[in-house]
């Protein structure tokens, strides 16, 4: 029987729900400031009318209802999917005023792709932005990468037994340390950290490589939290091709590869643990299926013949591999590129390679590594129980952080949520498909939106039809929070009508 | 007869023309039938955008066609004669290069250019302005002391709660 949810239900979600939105408009002073700086008004305006909705809605939700002391399982879930729609609805404000979007679902699309660490975006003009704007939209996917729970644990939310339930809800089960507050502050040192050299590292490249002084240390922040989060979001309309530099391409590559690693096996290395690096299941698994889609990526292009020579070869065909395998969605060519050079084969291998994603627990989406290896060890189990004698008894077990005895709650744990992830590439595709879409292409972007890659074959613009975008909206958020949750705010909706 | 030599002599000065001057195009044309233009000689057209990044003897330029930019590389002298590159704060200068298209340009690791021979100033940039509306200011102040508001009435209720919860317990 389902049960309606209690008035203190609601005011719980609410509670913080308001708590993240406060959080978001703390967030929007940083692009102020940029457009500030670079007396950018309108911008500035922007951000001021964004932040302080934010502020209001925040404050009017955490001042008019109190929330339970004890938070339950369901009211971290909804907390978590709930805040990430709100979220998107006000923080698309500053950038719909910006003027670049022709509809606020653009801008809302664009926000949520953002949150997501997908890249994909319907932004009109793009080398034409503010840099408050590019800003905001950087810090949107560097922010998301973490996860705005984690924002709001780090800095608004006590510990409490309840925000583990919401951390949990975001998609994220690893705690680096017993306290979920203290682990979610761990996630940001690492990032923290990573932002400071990564940013230097790529403004020294940027002025080397011929840029001004000023825009490579923006640009290098950007591109940073860009391919960190595996966002994929870049600056200019050109994305990485903007630059012309191999130089850059190295660096932002081993960005989002570490960017894309668990934030359990960073914590781990850090802590002086460096065998972690090759006895973890994820990062054997993404060593292993980076291999064999890369292989069937070369195949492609070498029946294509577009590379002149094995070298230029591997520089286009690993990184653009490698940025969708990390679902970062960095591109070295021009989304159209992939239909019209790469051929069907290539984009086989750079599909499956988006389909599978990165770790559990990083910034990175889709199946993820984790969950390849343990259906894979599941698979080998199976197989060794077929072959051996019925007395014996075959225990299988998978390295992840810690040796970890696999059963068939994992195994089955891991097989629905991949399931999930297809059902999802499927929609996406289906509806493509039905507005007249090819199959390659409407696959193709499905399950970039659907992974959180940001690679797009051409389907994605402005001038898409509105249902496609609200598909993908939800293929990014529903693939970015791992389904449990928006199943959790699915189930509450539902009670809350048809309960009793 | 006289006819036919007339109609052929108009194909020759056409034929020579269009070669002469390159096929001038867009990216999305270069991009779609990238294997037809593939060292080919064309004309493109566009705003100057982002940084002019001189790498020695020559510089890459990336030139905004007004959906999409592409990067062109042409001498440093020829770059030089850009005084304004597009961003948010300027329109940048339009101009017109001819170059060798290349699909997967064999200097430049794959990627996608022209290399340009010429480079031609049509059209100087300009400052563009982003004249503020004094509704947004108004909105901006309003919402703003709202937030300021609802900040020190939460504060007041939050106050109030713990209050209440110190009291009780």
């Amino acid at each position: 029987m389902l049960v309606r949810p209690r008035v203190a239900d609601y005011e719980t979600i609410a509670y913080f729900t308001g708590k993240v939105i406060i959080g978001l408009g703390l967030l929007m002073q940083i692009p102020l400031v940029v457009a500030l700086i670079y007396r950018e008004w309108n911008p500035a305006l922007d951000f001021v009318i964004g932040s302080s909705v934010c502020f209001i809605v925040g404050f009017l939700f955490t001042s008019f209802f109190k929330p339970l002391k004890n938070l339950t399982w369901m009211h971290g879930m909804v907390v978590a999917s709930f805040s990430w729609l709100v979220a998107m609805v006000v923080g698309a404000l500053p950038s719909f005023l910006s003027g670049h979007y022709l509809s606020y679902l653009d801008a809302g699309f664009d926000l949520m792709s953002g949150y997501t660490t997908t890249g994909l975006f319907l932004l009109q003009d793009l080398d034409h932005v503010s840099n408050g704007l590019n800003m905001w939209r950087h810090l949107a996917t560097y922010v998301g990468g973490q996860g705005m729970i984690v924002v709001a644990l780090t800095f608004l939310v006590s510990a409490s037994a309840g925000a583990v339930k919401m951390y949990v809800g975001e998609g994220k089960d690893e705690k680096l340390l017993p306290n979920v507050v203290e682990t979610a502050r761990a996630i940001w040192l690492i990032s923290l950290i990573y932002l400071f050299v990564g940013s230097f590292a790529i403004w020294i490249a940027g002025i080397y490589e011929g840029m001004a002084f000023d825009r490579a240390f923006l640009h290098g922040i950007w591109l940073f939290m860009g391919a960190w989060s595996t966002g994929g979001f870049a600056p200019q309309s050109q994305n990485l091709l903007y630059y012309h530099s191999l130089l850059i391409e190295i660096i932002t590559m081993i960005i989002f590869i570490i960017g894309s690693f668990n934030f359990a096996v960073h914590y781990a290395v850090w802590m002086g643990d460096r065998k972690e690096i090759y006895r973890n299941i994820e990062l054997v698994s993404f060593f292993i299926t980076v291999i064999l889609t890369f292989t069937i990526v070369v195949l492609g292009l070498i029946k294509t013949g577009i590379y002149p020579d094995a070298l230029i070869m591997f520089r286009k065909g690993f990184y653009n591999l490698v940025s969708g395998h990390t679902t970062t969605g960095n591109q070295t060519i021009y989304a159209r590129q992939f239909i019209k050079d790469w051929g069907p084969f290539a984009m086989v291998g750079i599909t499956v390679a988006m389909a599978i994603g990165a770790s559990a627990c990083s910034t990175g989406g889709g199946f993820k590594g984790l969950r390849m290896g343990i259906i894979f060890k599941g698979f080998i189990q199976e197989m060794k129980k077929v072959i051996s004698p019925e007395s014996t008894v075959v225990v299988q077990k998978i390295h992840h952080i810690k040796d970890i005895v696999l059963d068939d709650k994992l195994v089955r744990g891991a097989l629905f949520i991949v399931l999930c992830y297809i059902f999802i590439y499927g929609l996406g595709a289906v509806v493509g498909v039905f507005y007249g879409y090819p199959i390659p292409d409407a696959l193709f972007d499905s399950v970039s939106a659907g992974s959180n890659t940001g690679l797009s074959a051409g389907v994605t613009s402005a001038a898409m039809p509105v249902l496609l975008k609200i598909v993908y909206i939800f293929e990014m958020w529903a693939g970015r929070l791992e389904f449990m949750s928006v199943f959790a705010l699915g189930g509450f909706i539902v009670a809350g009508v048809r309960g009793k | 007869m006289r006819q036919i030599v007339f109609v052929f002599l108009l194909m020759v000065i056409v034929f020579i023309a269009f070669t002469a001057e390159g096929l001038a195009v867009d990216v999305n044309q270069l991009v779609e039938k990238s294997k037809f233009y593939d060292g080919k000689e064309v004309v493109f057209k566009g705003e100057v955008v982002g940084d002019i990044m001189v790498r020695g003897d020559y510089a890459w330029i990336n030139v905004f066609d007004g959906a999409n930019a592409m990067g062109i590389w042409i001498k440093t002298s020829e770059a030089r004669k850009i005084e304004r590159t597009g961003d948010y704060k300027n329109k940048g200068d339009i101009v017109e290069t001819r170059g060798i298209f290349n699909r997967a340009c064999k200097e430049h690791g794959g990627d996608t250019d022209i290399h340009g021979e010429s480079l031609i100033i049509k059209k100087r940039g300009r400052q563009l302005a982003h004249p503020v509306s004094f509704l947004k200011i108004f909105t901006a102040i309003g919402l703003a002391v709202l937030s300021e508001a609802a900040f020190l009435f939460d504060r007041h209720i939050q106050r109030k709660r713990l209050a209440e919860d110190s009291f009780t317990s």
